[in-house]
């Protein structure tokens, strides 16, 4: 903007006439701003930029548009591969990020929780956290919102594990909580979450207002790690939880309650699906939307270490019953699953060529979005 | 070739076994405090002394190529692909003093070797010959059986720039 105000006073010191009279010069300066809150079918798109993840990106979406010029709307930065969260209720986005004072060398090392707008998509406020949160592959639950958004948790691994807890109406970290041999945050009652542990059980910590720990539950071990692992990267539905298994299980845990309730296991596949080697894989193999259904990215020819491969089907069911009620042979090969919000939620497929394809609900490809993108691997509803 | 094109092109070829995908490494232990009914988990040194050392150890194959023995469950670039080697930082990184291990079966004389999967970190990321097979891997969960951590841990730098697959030990059965 500065360089364009010293070129007009470069222009009129020059005395070079602009011909005012013959059209009206537009205005200098302008920024555009989108409706609040922003659509909600819209998306955030999150590219990793794996290959230089100091500059990870969050695209700003509107889906339902043909062209890229429709599709994109913003964005906001996402340092070395960032998570991004939602609330609704307060109408803010949040990216929590890592900055090095020495860039691509490293340095001193400073962790945020950057609060945007969304009408603007400029910076509200920043929250300094521990600079110690986990740094990987993206999972959405790393971080998670708590008691009606009022509370943020980041999870730390240094390698202790621990959770950073952030008071957002307050702007300020209230603390730390140990949360020993167990990984990740899962929403879980009033003010707790829920963590998957290396033992095979789940540890529920619930806080106090003040961000210290209140209380805590276990479940004994029930995830047989070895053999048929729960993948940490479920599908939600209404606060119940469903995990994948490595093998083509899903384990139901109920979050809703005080402390995470174990449902009853069941199978994706039939017996001759298992046999033919059909499995959930992908870096988010499940999710669910907002009409209760569940779809799990599944490849066939499944075995030891394909976890990770995706596939080119997804197959959806009924979560209330575990009934299949459809299948969807993709345009192209998934590595994972989101799905947008609103009243007509449409699934969201992370490609092997980085791009999204779009899908509504009954499979329908509807369109591959158009914006250049380098490793677009999660996408977010704004809702 | 990025870790998406090498997937879609393992699919294109009916996939099953060996994919690729992502990049940086996992392994290690930790300071499990107060966990009493949760397992302490392994911890791999690179500089641990006494092992096997390659020389010593029947092998074949290329350490460039995701395929090698070695990379059975590895997750980044191959350091040897950006002026490193599969058990060697490029210059000027320094290497992870914690990380994972996995065990790899030799197919030259069928024993099974333990890998530590030290990250080398202080660069950006080198964006050469990523690379990803997930024989053992395990979610994060379970850290030392997983590759999808950032393991730049204890170093000075956090920043990850490549992975290597380091000797370390013949696996107990």
């Amino acid at each position: 903007m500065r360089v364009f105000v010293v070129f007009s006073v470069l222009l009129a010191a020059s005395g070079m006439s602009l011909a005012a009279d013959q059209f009206e010069a537009e205005p200098l300066g302008e920024v555009a701003q989108l409706p609040s809150p922003n659509p909600d079918h819209w998306v955030v798109i999150h590219d990793l930029s794996f290959n230089h993840m100091r500059e990870g990106k969050l695209f700003l979406v509107d889906p339902h548009a043909d062209s890229v010029s429709g599709q994109l709307r913003g964005m906001m930065s996402a340092d070395f591969v960032a998570s991004f969260l939602v609330s609704a209720r307060r109408n803010e986005y949040y990216v929590i990020e890592s900055f090095h004072a020495r860039g691509g060398r490293g340095g001193e090392r400073t962790d945020v929780v950057t609060i945007y707008d969304p009408a603007t998509l400029s910076v509200l406020e920043e929250i300094i956290i521990p600079p110690k949160r986990l740094s990987g592959m993206p999972n959405r639950y790393q971080v998670a919102l708590l008691d009606d958004d009022r509370y943020m948790v980041v999870f730390n691994f240094t390698p202790s594990q621990s959770a950073t807890v952030v008071d957002l109406e307050r702007r300020q970290v209230l603390g730390e909580v140990a949360v020993p041999g167990c990984m990740f945050a899962y929403p879980t009652g009033k003010r707790g979450f829920s963590s998957l542990c290396s033992d095979g059980g789940m540890l529920t910590t619930r806080l106090g207002e003040d961000g210290s720990v209140a209380g805590t539950d276990r479940l004994a071990p029930f995830n047989d790690v070895i053999d048929d692992a729960m993948f940490a990267r479920p599908a939600e539905i209404d606060g119940v939880f469903y995990f994948p298994t490595f093998t083509g299980n899903v384990a139901p845990i109920d979050m809703r309650g005080e402390a995470a309730a174990l449902g009853e296991r069941w199978s994706l596949t039939t017996a001759s699906e298992r046999a033919q080697g059909w499995r959930p894989g992908g870096l988010w193999p499940a999710v669910g939307d907002g009409n209760g259904r569940l779809y799990m990215l599944m490849h066939g020819h499944g075995a030891e270490g394909t976890h990770k491969d995706g596939g080119d089907q997804v197959w959806i069911f009924d979560a209330a019953n575990g009934k299949r009620i459809g299948k969807i042979e993709l345009a192209r090969w998934g590595i994972a699953l989101s799905v947008s919000t609103g009243e007509r939620p449409q699934l969201m497929v992370s490609g092997a060529e980085p791009v999204i394809d779009v899908y509504e609900a009954d499979g329908t490809h509807v369109r591959t979005l158009g914006v250049d993108m380098s490793t677009p691997l999660l996408v977010h509803g704004v809702r | 070739m990025n870790w998406l094109d090498k997937l879609s092109e393992k699919s294109t070829r009916g996939l099953a076994q060996q994919t690729s995908r992502r990049g940086w490494l996992a392994g290690i232990g930790t300071v499990l405090a107060g966990a009493a009914s949760v397992p302490l988990l392994p911890m791999a040194r690179a500089s641990s002394g006494g092992q096997p050392k390659l020389e010593d150890v029947a092998d074949t194959g290329d350490p460039l190529s995701c395929d090698y023995w070695r990379h059975c469950s590895i997750d980044g670039f191959l350091c040897g692909c950006c002026g490193g080697s599969h058990n060697t930082c490029p210059p000027g990184t320094e290497m992870s003093p914690i990380t994972w291990v996995g065990t790899c079966r030799n197919p030259v004389d069928g024993k099974n070797y333990v890998i530590s999967y030290n990250d080398c970190c202080g660069k950006t990321p080198c964006g050469q010959c990523f690379c990803n097979t997930n024989q053992g891997d395990r979610p994060m969960y379970r850290p030392d059986k997983n590759n999808d951590i950032n393991w730049c841990l204890g170093t000075e730098s956090t920043v990850y720039h490549c992975s290597t697959s380091v000797l370390i030990g013949l696996a107990v059965e």
